[in-house]
């Protein structure tokens, strides 16, 4: 990565990544913490709003306890008159402005024997007390709740708000202390002292409940209904549907502090609510979330801008230092690149334009690293141009040198290959000389020793040779003489057949005869029976006769078989041995010849062989020395041919050398 | 009566030796080219040019080896032109006669159709063998007959 991207481009892939982390670890560390302290800040205000609107509302309602008992302790006291009420109920409602109105109404016929309703009622409306009779038949006053309710419960009791036509002719809502009359051990009914309080004056408290921009507060009553809203059609309407979990638990007279989705601000909300702990009221306050944490938002709106101008602000001063940084070593990079190719003088110009630029001190060893870089390359290129200069020198002078020794160690090779040559060639001829000496010599040996062997044995040969003539001789006599008497026998045995056969054919022609006598005598009938006799006893003669003539016949036939066979072996045998007898004669007379010419050739072998042994020995001797020269000479060669080599390594070194160079342009 | 005995094929058969007229022995014979095979050829009988068959050859279809005891008997034949004239039947081992009985003579009781010439059997009282009567009239059959005379008169005009 590092290679293939510039300086510059590194800086900024290497910080911009780090801040912009380390900004937004910062950022979402604040954003969480603010958003903490403000939800935390809501729900004190919204608490402390809460004590404060339920404070205001609960005097107004102890303000009203306290006028309805003292009403009914006043009330209850045996012997007041109808006039004495008049006058401490107008009493009481002109000091207390804040009681929209009080009554005190008795049982039926409670007070007076003949007087069926008594029930008066005082009420501050613009700043003057009225009053009004509510002990007619008309208002009835017992059927109301403010009446009935606290005369079944024997209890003071808050009433529902309500609308009161005819008494206060204002919403309301109305608290009645019942009172009594002892007698003995029980108590008796008297009547009911009320005090009422205007909602309006409630409600225009809540309304000025101002909680941010859209904000607001509600009341709701013991029962659920709304009591105070800002907007008025809700009015005594059931707030469940509205509030869902929230309003039960507001009407079971719970404290809370939760979200809430609120459909008149269509947004998300916290709604805090509180008891109001009188009457069983419960006061709510709404706080859109949006607005509560808009103040957030804004902080953190500004904080990203402000971020985003700081990067842009750091980016551009990293490129401006990357660049300050990459500019001069890009420069020296270029000369760096020059000396590589071989342009010393290249490189030698682009380090002085780069002198000014970088306000090179003379003579100083610099601080700045670039600075620093570039005397060192500087100085370099100029140590690099003189030894190059005196490397080409140098390197001529040495091939020169080289090229000289080289051809004077050829010349030498050149001679001594020559030498080398000739020793080999006297050598081997030398080799031969005493190789085909030795040879003969030893051959020579052999063959007198053989010639002298040849001659006993010929003696002897010549000697059992004359004995097998004999032999063979008196053999050959033999079988002449068993050839003719066996051709004699043979003929002897042809007489013979041809007599058989004739006697043969005289037995068939009997046979033949006296077969065609018995078939007359047969013919002849009675006269021929003599005849037939006859011709019968003629014919087994002719049969006896056949049978021993096929005997004597084949008797005959095999031993002229076998006679025939004697002939022709005994023949082929005589034949043989008269061969053989000539052969015999004729190697006798040969080997009589050699014979006598081995005999004289032993005494003349003697002198070859001692000759022979001199001049085998001499030629050993040449060959010997002729080796000997022969190994000088090969040694030398090797050492030319080392020597040859070193030269051949000399040359090839300082013609790399001077290739090296070669890319270098030096002045 | 006495039978002239013969072999053929190692079994032994008899002519009447009344109808033989004699026994000749195995004279050079005249080829009768493109003749079949059981007529061995011509021969010249006292001047009468005489057709000879190989009995082996008609009754076994081998021919007649040439030994010394194979003998030609001449019988007399009657011709299409209703004269008799002489036959050769070549025969191995032509050298016996027999005297039989009328009475020694039993039928063969196979009757093979082809050969008519075969008859009655009759038991050799020297060996265990059976000796067959061969009849001279039925030896020939009709168009064979009128052939060899036919030939044998050619000849004899020629």
């Amino acid at each position: 990565m590092f290679s293939r991207t510039s300086i510059a481009a590194h800086l900024i892939l290497l910080i911009i990544p780090i801040t912009a982390i380390i900004f937004s670890g910062i950022f979402g560390y604040s954003y969480w913490e603010s958003l903490r302290l403000a939800q935390k800040d809501i729900r004190t205000s919204a608490d402390r709003l809460a004590d404060a609107t339920v404070n205001k509302i609960e005097s107004k309602l102890v303000a009203a306890q306290k006028v309805s008992r003292s009403l009914a302790t006043f009330a209850e006291c045996e012997g007041r008159g109808a006039d004495e009420i008049h006058r401490f109920l107008k009493a009481t409602i002109s000091d207390n402005p804040e009681i929209y109105g009080a009554a005190v109404g008795f049982e039926t016929n409670s007070l007076e024997k003949d007087l069926k309703y008594f029930c008066p009622y005082y009420c501050n409306r613009s700043n003057q007390v009225e009053y009004a009779d509510l002990g007619t038949d008309k208002y009835d006053y017992p059927g109301w709740e403010w009446f009935s309710l606290p005369r079944a419960a024997g209890v003071p009791a808050w009433s529902e708000p309500y609308f009161d036509e005819g008494a206060g002719n204002v919403l309301m809502t109305t608290y009645s202390t019942p009172f009594f009359r002892s007698e003995g051990s029980s108590r008796r009914f008297l009547g009911v002292a009320t005090a009422d309080l205007s909602l309006a004056a409630i409600q225009e408290q809540l309304r000025n409940i101002r909680i941010y921009e859209s904000g607001y507060a509600f009341l709701i009553s013991e029962k659920g209904r709304f009591i105070a809203h800002p907007d008025k059609a809700l009015f005594d309407k059931n707030s469940i549907p509205i509030l869902g979990e929230a309003g039960r638990r507001m009407i079971a007279g719970e404290t809370g502090f939760e979200g809430y989705s609120c459909r008149r601000l269509g947004q998300e909300c916290i709604l805090s609510f509180k008891p109001v702990a009188a009457n069983g009221w419960s006061l709510g306050i709404v706080f859109p979330k949006s607005e509560y944490l808009a103040d957030l938002h804004r902080m953190a709106k500004n904080l990203l801008i402000t971020a985003a101008a700081g990067f842009a602000a750091l980016l551009v001063l990293l490129m401006l230092t990357a660049r300050g940084i990459s500019r001069p070593i890009e420069g020296l990079t270029t000369a760096a690149e020059a000396v590589a190719q071989g342009r010393i003088r290249r490189a030698e110009q682009i380090a002085l334009s780069h002198e000014k630029l970088l306000r090179v001190p003379e003579g100083v060893k610099a601080r700045n690293e670039v600075v620093r870089l570039h005397q060192a390359i500087s100085g370099m290129v100029r140590s690099l141009d003189s030894l190059l200069s005196q490397v080409v020198n140098s390197s001529e002078n040495v091939s020169k040198s080289a090229q000289r020794l080289d051809e004077s160690g050829r010349q030498l090779e050149a001679t001594v290959t020559e030498q080398a040559a000739s020793t080999n060639q006297v050598n081997a001829t030398s080799k031969e000389i005493s190789a085909t000496s030795r040879d003969l010599a030893n051959t020579m040996q052999q063959v007198s020793a053989v010639a002298s062997d040849a001659a006993g044995l010929a003696g002897e040969g010549m000697r059992s040779l004359a004995e097998v003539r004999s032999a063979m001789q008196s053999l050959l006599d033999a079988t002449s003489e068993i050839a003719g008497k066996l051709s004699l026998i043979s003929e002897t045995t042809a007489t013979i057949t041809q007599v058989i056969t004739t006697i043969t054919k005289v037995a068939n022609q009997t046979n033949l005869l006296s077969l065609n006598a018995a078939i007359e005598a047969e013919k002849a009938g009675q006269y021929g029976r003599g005849f037939s006799v006859v011709a019968q006893e003629i014919r087994r003669l002719a049969e006896q006769t056949a049978i021993s003539t096929l005997d004597i016949e084949a008797m005959i036939g095999e031993m002229r078989s076998a006679v025939s066979d004697g002939v022709s072996a005994v023949g082929r045998y005589t034949d043989q041995a008269r061969e053989s007898s000539e052969k015999v004669v004729q190697i006798s007379e040969r080997l009589g010849r050699l014979i006598e010419q081995t005999g004289r050739l032993g005494a003349q072998f003697g002198d070859v062989n001692e000759g022979m042994q001199v001049q085998s020995q001499s030629a050993a001797q040449i060959s010997e020395a002729m080796h000997q020269l022969n190994e000088t000479a090969r040694l030398t060669k090797a050492t030319l041919a080392g020597f040859k080599k070193i030269t051949e390594q000399l040359n090839d070194t300082v013609s790399g050398l001077q290739g090296e160079i070669s890319r270098f342009t030096v002045r | 009566m006495l039978l002239l005995l013969f072999q053929i094929a190692g079994d032994c058969f008899g002519l009447d030796a009344d109808r033989v007229i004699e026994v000749v022995p195995l004279v050079g014979l005249r080829a009768l080219p493109r003749a079949p095979a059981h007529v061995a050829g011509l021969m010249n009988y006292r001047g009468i040019a005489t057709p000879v068959v190989d009995l082996a050859a008609l009754l076994t279809g081998h021919g007649a080896r040439n030994h010394m005891s194979t003998r030609i008997i001449v019988v007399p034949f009657k011709g299409p032109d209703g004269t008799d004239r002489p036959l050769g039947l070549m025969a191995e081992r032509v050298t016996e006669t027999r005297s039989f009985k009328q009475g020694d003579l039993l039928p063969a009781g196979v009757d093979v159709k082809d050969a008519p010439c075969l008859g009655e059997v009759v038991m050799d009282p020297r060996g265990g063998g059976m000796v067959q009567r061969v009849r001279v009239d039925a030896l020939l059959p009709a168009e064979v007959r009128e052939t060899l005379f036919k030939l044998a008169g050619n000849a004899e005009n020629a």
